[in-house]
């Protein structure tokens, strides 16, 4: 039963992490759309907005690729994490003041559709995934055993 | 000892951290480097403050604004009519549903036709493009003073924020004098 949780636990990681490099990219490339929309948020004082569009897209490709290796899981779970908790809060306040706000998530395009709740349950998935992960993921489904056996060994 | 929650929290922190400064390291190198690049701190002005709207210093007392939320409930009430200041080509492209091309740069071509489709006492939202956007506030001002409409809005967040706010848009061809459409 535990190799079973294990291996749902891997497919789950390897779905949030490449969530999160798939969604990292459009924002790299674009990075004054990306500011856009965060101002369009309109919960981050001015002079944060170009600093957070520069680092966060970033920020979600570094813990992306090591949840997908399994390298640094501790790390990049938690980033991950919070990174959910905190998108979640952030379409919560404008679903609250009555905007259908497009969430930029996976494209800063204009032309995407604007679905302030279907990004809510989206995110409530992906952080139910997360926690599956906290709870079964193991070291041996990823390279974090040869980096733990290194430790060990030393 | 392999699984996450069997961890050191201090581990995890230790980790996090340094996963996100490096990563925010190699984006700001990126973006220095990148043609796409954007300042560390760009020009957002206060748009909305507690009391609601921050006028843009161009504005005038007259100018009268409603916010994306307000014209959202005007446009759900379908009693006012949507004014497009752009130019006909962004219209043609996209608009407001059911808006009225009136084009700011092409006024003189386009009022007749307005007038007669369009009461003085209809309640009007004139909008352009983007935030800063500001053909909508003349052409609000113009309707005002030279036409004597007297229920003159406009929306603050133009069409972009219109579209981001997920409401109804539509596209209409062009039809010219000899019938053919573009």
């Amino acid at each position: 039963m535990r190799d079973f949780l294990k291996y749902i636990a891997l497919i789950l990681r390897v779905i949030l992490g490449a969530a999160f490099i798939y969604a990292s990219i459009d924002k790299i490339i674009h990075p004054a759309e990306f500011a856009k929309i965060i101002h369009y948020y309109r919960l981050l004082p001015g002079y944060l907005i170009n600093f957070w569009a520069i680092v966060l897209p970033w920020i979600e490709l570094a813990a992306g690729l090591f949840l997908v290796l399994g390298l640094y899981r501790e790390g990049s779970l938690s980033i991950v994490t919070l990174l959910l908790v905190v998108f979640m809060i952030a379409i919560g306040i404008n679903i609250i003041r009555g905007v259908n706000l497009q969430c930029g998530c996976f494209t800063v395009s204009p032309d995407a559709k604007a679905d302030a709740w279907g990004t809510f349950v989206r995110d409530s998935w992906l952080l139910a995934a997360a926690i599956f992960v906290y709870l079964f993921d193991s070291a041996s489904t990823g390279l974090d055993r040869f980096r733990l056996r290194n430790k060990t060994q030393g | 000892m392999d699984r996450i929650r069997d961890g050191k929290p201090r581990r995890l922190l230790i980790q996090a951290i340094f996963i996100a400064v490096m990563a925010s390291l190699i984006g700001l190198i990126a973006n220095a480097v990148s043609p796409n690049g954007i300042t560390m701190v760009g020009t957002w002005r206060v748009a909305f403050d507690s009391t609601g709207i921050v006028k843009p210093e161009y504005f005038e007392e007259d100018d009268t604004l409603v916010t994306v939320d307000q014209a959202m409930v005007m446009y759900q009430a379908n009693s006012t009519v949507f004014v497009d200041a752009r130019y006909p080509d962004d219209y043609y492209m996209s608009h407001i549903k059911g808006a009225v091309l009136l084009p700011f740069d092409e006024y003189d071509d386009y009022i007749g036709a307005f007038r007669e489709k369009v009461s003085k006492e209809a309640e009007i939202i004139t909008y352009c493009g983007e935030e800063d956007c500001d053909l909508s506030l003349y052409l609000a001002r113009l309707l005002r003073s030279e036409e004597g409409y007297t229920n003159v809005y406009t929306l603050y967040g133009g069409f972009e924020l219109w579209i981001r706010a997920g409401m109804p848009v539509e596209q209409e061809e062009a039809v010219f004098e000899d019938g053919e459409e573009q």
